[in-house]
């Protein structure tokens, strides 16, 4: 945990460590918008015909 | 500042950003998955029935997911299977495809329970215009008798052969349901069309002539089913009558 703090603080001390970061952020955001959009739409079509 | 802060106001806004432009390609792995039916043909091995669902009517107005619905576990088993023990023939499949009762009555009856499961490019208010079921004479007394025949996905795909000759397995008493008379084995690969195997099943021992056994069910009965429930029932009594008084023999 100590080790993860550490290389955070680096990568937010230097600009090419924040755009890292980001990028990153960018691409869990873009997985997260994708798959709760087609959870949510399969699972509202699923479930009131088929159930579990 | 905490390092804690500073990285949420590092990541908060790509998040974000990356949340709302990820929405729109989930809507289409969405809408590529349901809606299209490449997608279900990818995997599954009937070809043959992909093709006569494209050719028929259903296939300009509907989409697979329309009519086969299935539990979410099965969405979960599916990629095992495909790994595992893919199917290479229909024989292979463990039950005959089956589609509920409920999802045929989202457009054919005239009050359905469901019908916010059409997806397909047939717009809602079109609906409306398919013909109701529940109004033409011999349909209607069909969906309101009930069997003791096993539900059509009770069974396995290799039965067909005693369905062939005629047999069909026996199970708890149940309303009959569109696919005893549109679907299983004597319909296979999406065509709809009822046939005289389908009439069979309950009525072998109604008509003991072999006029009647040659000429089938349906040279006979087929407008019964498509006639509106008052005028068929008027029409057909009154033709029964005239034929009764004529003929003491007429099956």
């Amino acid at each position: 945990m100590k080790r993860l703090i550490a290389m955070l603080e680096s990568a937010l001390a230097s600009e090419k460590g924040r755009k890292r970061l980001k990028a990153v952020g960018f691409l869990i955001g873009f997985f997260v918008g994708l798959m709760t959009v087609f959870q949510v739409l399969f699972l509202y079509r699923v479930l009131p015909h088929g159930g579990f | 500042m905490s390092t804690l802060k500073r990285l949420f106001f590092v990541l908060a806004p790509s998040i974000a950003l990356g949340s709302l432009l990820g929405a729109y390609p989930g809507y289409e792995v969405y809408r590529y998955i349901w809606n299209d039916a490449r997608f279900c043909n990818t995997c599954h091995v009937h070809d043959y029935a992909y093709e006569s669902w494209r050719e028929s009517i259903h296939g300009k107005l509907t989409t697979c997911h329309d009519c086969h619905h299935q539990p979410l576990r099965q969405y979960i088993l599916e990629p095992i299977t495909l790994i595992m023990h893919q199917p290479k023939f229909p024989k292979d499949l463990k039950h005959m495809p089956n589609v509920a009762r409920d999802l045929c009555e989202s457009c054919h009856v005239s009050d359905p329970k469901f019908t916010d499961n059409i997806t397909g490019p047939l717009p809602k208010e079109k609906i409306e215009q398919v013909p109701k079921v529940d109004r033409l004479w011999l349909h209607e007394l069909h969906l309101n008798k009930k069997v003791r025949l096993a539900a059509p996905n009770a069974y396995h795909i290799s039965d067909t052969e005693e369905f062939g000759k005629g047999k069909r397995p026996l199970g708890p008493e149940r309303a009959i349901v569109c696919m005893d008379c549109h679907g299983a084995p004597p319909n296979r690969a999406h065509n709809f069309t009822a046939t005289d195997r389908s009439c069979t099943y309950c009525h072998e021992k109604t008509h003991v002539t072999d006029a009647i056994r040659i000429s089938g069910c349906r040279n006979c009965h087929f407008q019964d089913f498509m006639v509106p429930s008052g005028f068929g029932k008027s029409f057909v009594n009154e033709a029964r009558e005239k034929s009764a008084g004529t003929s003491q023999n007429e099956h």
